[in-house]
């Protein structure tokens, strides 16, 4: 199953959703998209706006592929759990969001821990490309451990 | 533990869940219909986004300052984003240590309330190394992906 994932950004993202869907139509292939706030509703992808937390670890856990928007939330769901990512940043040009999500893909991909996507024509490439794509790991943050140890001062 | 929702809460989240310590924490955020009574089993006091209406900082602030006069935290932690000016300003004014983590998704260039309370932080943590060039006192700890 291929889950493609637009998260809760109050923002439309018809720029994946419309060629996904068309993608689908054309490959039959088993896909299903968390839409989120989008005025685009998909013909042929099976679909929700939304899904419980539990569900959507659930549908990320499943699938073979993920193509997620650069949100930090969803990003950090799918590498958490070892996917194979596609990753389209949204732009705030095309009104897809508040702030660019280019950077942090841009990062990621540098850490080739997803593909990404910036120019939507080369999507089919990177849908195809993702299937021999292993990621690299990394290491967790110390940011818990920085806070804890000044949480220690304070007392 | 203070928030806006998407990645900023999915930040909290993952700093909180990473704690080994026990301590008494609660949420500060913006009502979202997935967020039911609040973050997780997280006591959670509910103040306006007021990103979506300027003038409703104002409101923002009144409800600040009745939440943290009642709370009295000892530390405030904020993972953006501007929902949380008032509630760090408010509990930083009323005694607490104020600790900011700049968002994940800033990997190059700072947010504007990164930027606001960088000079009010006690302790002010970003992600990525690149970004140290806006906050020099600041410590990387690495992206919580």
């Amino acid at each position: 199953m291929i889950l493609v994932i637009a998260g809760t950004n109050p923002f439309c993202f018809r720029r994946l959703l419309h060629p996904m869907d068309a993608w689908m139509k054309r490959t039959k292939a088993d896909v299903f998209a968390q839409i989120g706030n989008s005025s685009f509703e998909p013909q042929f992808m099976r679909f929700k706006r939304f899904v419980e937390r539990d569900t959507m670890l659930s549908l990320i856990d499943e699938a073979e592929i993920v193509v997620t928007h650069g949100g930090f939330g969803s990003l950090r769901d799918c590498l958490s759990a070892n996917k194979r990512i596609v990753a389209v940043p949204r732009y705030s040009c095309f009104d897809e969001c508040l702030d660019n999500q280019e950077e942090l893909v841009q990062a990621l991909e540098k850490a080739k821990r997803v593909i990404g996507v910036y120019d939507i024509s080369l999507l089919e490439d990177a849908l195809e490309g993702v299937r021999s794509f292993t990621p690299s790991g990394s290491d967790m943050s110390r940011i818990p451990m920085l806070i804890e140890e000044f949480l220690q001062r304070c007392r | 533990m203070t928030c806006s929702a998407g990645g900023h809460l999915a930040q909290a989240r993952a700093i909180v869940e990473e704690f080994r310590g026990d301590y008494d924490i609660f949420f500060v955020t913006y009502r979202l219909p997935h967020l039911g009574k609040g973050v997780g089993n997280y006591r959670t006091r509910f103040v306006t986004n007021p990103h979506v209406h300027y003038p409703l900082y104002l409101v923002n602030l009144l409800q600040s300052l009745f939440i943290m006069v009642r709370e009295r935290p000892n530390v405030i932690i904020s993972t953006g984003s501007g929902v949380t000016i008032f509630p760090c300003l408010v509990a930083k004014m009323l005694g607490a240590k104020l600790f900011f983590v700049e968002s994940g998704s800033r990997v190059v260039n700072p947010s504007r309330t990164g930027r606001l309370l960088y000079r009010f932080a006690d302790l002010f943590l970003v992600q990525w190394p690149a970004i140290l060039g806006f906050y020099p006192k600041a410590i990387n700890g690495g992206p919580l992906l």
